[in-house]
């Protein structure tokens, strides 16, 4: 071996050391990481380690084990939702960062999915990011945040109304701020005058309350509802979008139009999200895509078709599927049963008695179901029940009758008989009025 | 030295022919066809002959052919089953499996009634063998969704065999899908189909809110329980169904079509704005059970809109799709019709796991050799369901031709009589609506709602008393001026 051939030799192991050292001291050396309040995580690479980051200006949380710490982001390897993943987050976005002692990684590491008919599937629950709540915004453990759950289904401004969000909102208050409401959502929309009404009701609850999404159809009015929440999720089947505001078949221009654009794009940004996003569900000349980053997950929108996955076109609105919501990050996971959610809000399981929601849902339905029931046999009555009974005072004391029926109607139910029959007590009062008018002076 | 050889040469020669022409040894040859097959011997002993369509590194999608009955079949067989594989071997008929063929035949003859049904059950035994009473197998449920959607395929039905399912614990839920509107893609012109006499109403019922509910029942509620749906024929609102599971496969004759109803029923809305929200909400809606099934969402939306273009790029196993008709394979390039599977078509392009014929091909492709059918009560109950329904719908229509008829007559002095006989056929259609939800959504569909009979029976009541009133005011009962004259003779 000459010298030339020895001096080789010493290159290569020197770089092979070199690259060895490097190596182990990137995972063995402490490493520093700033939060957004300015306090520092000491560490190293492969601990297993809880964050707190900011998505949305909601706090998540993930545990797992820390793979990699760029410049501008770290990448955490854990269980989200039960399932393995990898997480990016942008060392802007984290808020608190701990390591865990003797924790196991949290990596589910199931095979592909075996034929065997004799192993009963698990749920299946799918989810960008594990929903949890920052640690440091918990209630101490005698103080849990209750959860109450109100089905929110039908038309908005008949089944679906603020009155019900007022009345939950005042239920959780008894047990203090931060509880844990979830608006379970099926409509395909309904009267925009309702819309402000939730917004204001909304715009309150959001203020001392966790109020999240839980959507299976919003559509139209029932979408401006959900989008106000900073949290949402999407039952499998769940849908969003659409929210073109229109009246006889035609679509509202000119003020009218751009007053609609400009609240639904406040109360879009209001749960967190961009206003674009607002503009393209109610106009088809907005447009709107985005592109996800691979590696980072960060999602950029475009209000044109330069990104690379197109949702609203020049012929189409914007409606969210559940997969291209969770794509895109306009919702934070697929919940399909109580307990589903439960995982995705970080709770141990779906508590019991949760009834208070459900009750005053289903009451007012009952209610409503009624009403759109006997109104119309009403109105119909007026023109023949005992219409021919040859006494006129029968005839009229009938008809007083059924006004007075629709009159209690009218105070039990005023949204539906507005937006439903456009009646309204003022109208009752008149009709009684006059008929009272007419038999008196018959009975003159 | 050389003599020697050439001897032996000709010796080995002349045995070799007088092999060959002797009677004895024509039983033991093979006889070349030129043919050529390719033999797989599986791990359970089974030498299966036939030839390799394709396969990768999991499976094999095999052409089996039984030479005795003639009958060919597809299989998809799991490589982790095959010990060997032979290629491209000539096909020879060996003459003794010809006689065993032919003594075969009369024996089968014999055996057999001379119905060729018979004959059609032999092919399940090329399937997986079905046995009921091994418990130890895995335990089939088949639940039937057949005849009109919306009303033969109905929630309330299915709701109620949701105990016996749970009570029956099977392995694996079948859902066995046969729904075929009386229309085809998006030709809906009912005129035209009813002059040509096939517009029936076994139309399904446009009813996407009932549909969601039925597949969150069994997804929800019975997640604990592998489901396939096995598509026979899905043409009509039923494919949004079929698309809503991921196990999904079709019969060789299924078609999977007709969903363009749910894009055209809004294309048409006059002002541009309402039609952007409408078709972004109606085909979402219909997507949402793609999305149960977890099927890319281009396919719903090639299915529903015409004018969409349906391209497909393979990368690997999986399909890209695309809606400008871009990709390595065109799969509808037309503006005026909407793409629409056939079992190979949706097999192609991995919209389908496979293609099964019978029940035992399923399981086979769900690579189970035996398996046992539960025998719930569920066929029964939705035949006798589908026939009730059917019955009091029947029912109820000659009821309104009674009602007219019985109104008709009622005028002089039999108008109470025939007016208290309107007044029962109203009731017995109501009861009908009531009793049937498929009812009450039929004679709705002919504008006939439960409102509009409870106003007709009030307004025959007060009729009724009015009559009665000015009878006793008369002293006389009906009224000869009280609707129009009976009809003479």
């Amino acid at each position: 071996m000459n010298t030339k051939q020895i001096q080789k030799v010493v290159t290569i192991v020197v770089c092979v050391v070199v690259m060895f050292m490097t190596s182990a001291s990137q995972a063995g050396e402490k490493q520093r990481i700033r939060m957004r309040d300015g306090s520092i995580w000491k560490g190293s690479i492969n601990s297993q380690v809880e964050v707190g980051y900011l998505q949305r200006n909601v706090t998540l949380k993930i545990v797992g084990r820390l793979t990699k710490i760029e410049k501008r982001y770290i990448e955490v390897v854990g269980k989200i939702a039960g399932i393995k993943g990898k997480k990016i987050i942008m060392r802007s976005d984290l808020m608190s960062m701990k390591t865990l002692k003797g924790a196991s990684a949290g990596v589910d590491v199931s095979g592909p999915e075996a034929a065997d008919l004799s192993k009963p599937k698990p749920p299946s629950i799918r989810s960008a990011d594990r929903q949890t709540r920052d640690p440091s915004q918990r209630q101490p453990e005698s103080n849990v945040p209750h959860i109450f759950l109100l089905p929110l289904s039908g038309m908005v401004g008949t089944y679906f109304r603020h009155n019900e969000i007022d009345m939950i909102g005042k239920e959780a208050d008894k047990y203090g701020s931060h509880q844990i409401i979830i608006l379970e959502i099926d409509s395909g929309g309904g009267a925009v005058l309702e819309t402000e009404k939730i917004h204001h009701s909304l715009t309150s609850l959001t203020k001392r309350h966790r109020v999240v999404a839980w959507i299976k159809h919003a559509t139209s009015a029932a979408c401006a509802t959900a989008m106000h929440c900073q949290e949402i999720y999407f039952m499998t089947e769940g849908q969003a979008g659409a929210m073109t505001a229109f009246a006889g078949g035609v679509a509202i221009k000119g003020k009218e139009l751009q007053n609609w654009l400009d609240s639904a794009s406040e109360w879009m940004e209001q749960g967190g999200r961009k206003g674009m996003i607002a503009r393209a569900m109610i106009k088809k000349e907005f447009l709107l895509s985005y592109t996800r980053d691979p590696e980072t997950g960060e999602v950029t929108w475009f209000d044109d078709l330069s990104g690379d996955v197109i949702l609203s076109t020049a012929n189409q609105n914007l409606e969210f599927t559940s997969s291209t919501a969770i794509d895109s990050g306009f919702a934070q996971g697929i919940a399909d049963t109580t307990d589903d959610l439960a995982k995705l809000l970080d709770l141990p399981a779906w508590p019991e008695g949760v009834d208070y929601g459900r009750n005053i849902a289903k009451k007012w339905k009952r209610t409503v179901k009624k009403c759109e029931e006997d109104v119309p046999l009403l109105l119909q009555q007026l023109s023949y029940k005992n219409q021919s009974d040859p006494d006129p005072i029968v005839r009229l004391g009938t008809q007083l009758g059924i006004w007075r029926k629709l009159r209690g109607w009218c105070v039990q139910a005023d949204s539906v008989m507005l937006y439903s029959f456009s009646l309204l007590k003022e109208d009752c009062d008149r009709q009684i009025e006059a008929l009272k008018r007419q038999i008196a002076r018959l009975k003159r | 030295m050389k003599n020697r050889v050439l001897l032996s040469l000709c010796v080995s020669l002349i045995v070799v022919l007088s092999s060959v022409i002797t009677p004895q040894s024509s039983l033991a040859v093979p006889i070349p066809t030129g043919d050529t097959e390719d033999i797989l011997y599986m791990a359970d002993g089974r030498i299966l002959h036939g030839q390799i369509l394709s396969e990768n590194d999991l499976e094999i999608v095999f052409e089996y052919t039984h030479k005795a009955l003639g009958i060919t079949t597809k299989l998809i067989l799991q490589k982790e089953n095959v010990s060997k594989t032979e290629r491209n071997v000539t096909v020879a008929v060996v003459a003794e499996d010809v006689a065993a063929e032919e003594a075969f035949e009369p024996e089968l003859a014999g055996n057999l009634p001379e119905d060729r049904n018979s004959l059609e059950l032999l092919k399940t035994q090329y399937g997986a063998s079905l046995a009921h009473e091994d418990p130890s197998l895995p335990g089939v449920y088949v639940i039937p969704m057949r005849g009109q959607m919306g009303t033969d395929v109905h929630f309330e039905f299915y709701k109620e065999t949701m105990d016996e399912i749970r009570r029956l614990k099977p392995d694996l839920l079948v859902f066995e899908l046969d729904c075929s509107d009386a229309f085809e893609g998006i030709l809906m012109n009912k005129d035209i189909l009813e002059a040509l006499g096939e517009f029936e109403e076994e139309t399904g019922i446009f009813d996407l809110d009932q549909y969601r509910d039925i597949v969150n029942m069994f997804h929800d509620e019975l997640r604990d329980i592998p489901q396939v749906m096995w598509v026979k024929d899905s043409v009509g609102i039923s494919s949004v169904m079929a698309l809503a599971w991921k196990d999904f496969y079709m019969h060789p004759d299924a078609r999977l079509d007709g969903i363009a109803q749910i894009y055209l029923r809004v294309a048409a809305i006059p002002d541009s704005q309402v039609r952007a929200k409408m078709i972004a909400a109606w085909t979402a809606s219909a997507k949402a059970f793609l999305e149960y099934g977890q099927h890319p969402l281009a396919i719903g939306d090639a299915m529903m809109n015409p004018s969409l273009h349906l391209g497909a790029t393979w990368k690997g196993r999986d399909v890209i799709w695309s809606l400008d008709g871009t990709g390595q394979y065109l799969v509808d390039g037309s503006d005026q019709e909407t793409t629409r599977f056939t079992a190979k078509t949706a097999e192609d392009f991995s919209v389908t796991n496979g293609t099964a014929e019978s029940l035992d091909d399923l399981m086979l492709l769900k690579g189970y050799r035996e398996y046992r059918l539960i025998q719930g009560s569920v066929e029964k109950e939705f035949t006798k369901y589908v026939k009730s329904w059917r019955q009091a719908l029947k029912t109820a229509v000659n009821s309104m031709n009674e009602y007219a008829k019985h109104m008709s007559w009622a005028t002089g002095e039999d108008t109470l009589k025939y007016l208290g006989r309107a007044k029962s056929d109203l009731k017995r259609v109501l009861a009908a609506m009531k009793r049937y939800d498929a009812v009450r959504v039929r004679l709705e569909e002919e504008g006939l709602s439960t409102l509009a009979l409870t106003v007709l029976i009030e307004r025959i009541k007060e009729r009724i008393r009015a009559l009665r009133n000015r009878g006793r005011d008369s002293g006389g009962a009906g009224g000869a001026s009280d609707g129009p004259s009976r009809p003479d003779g």
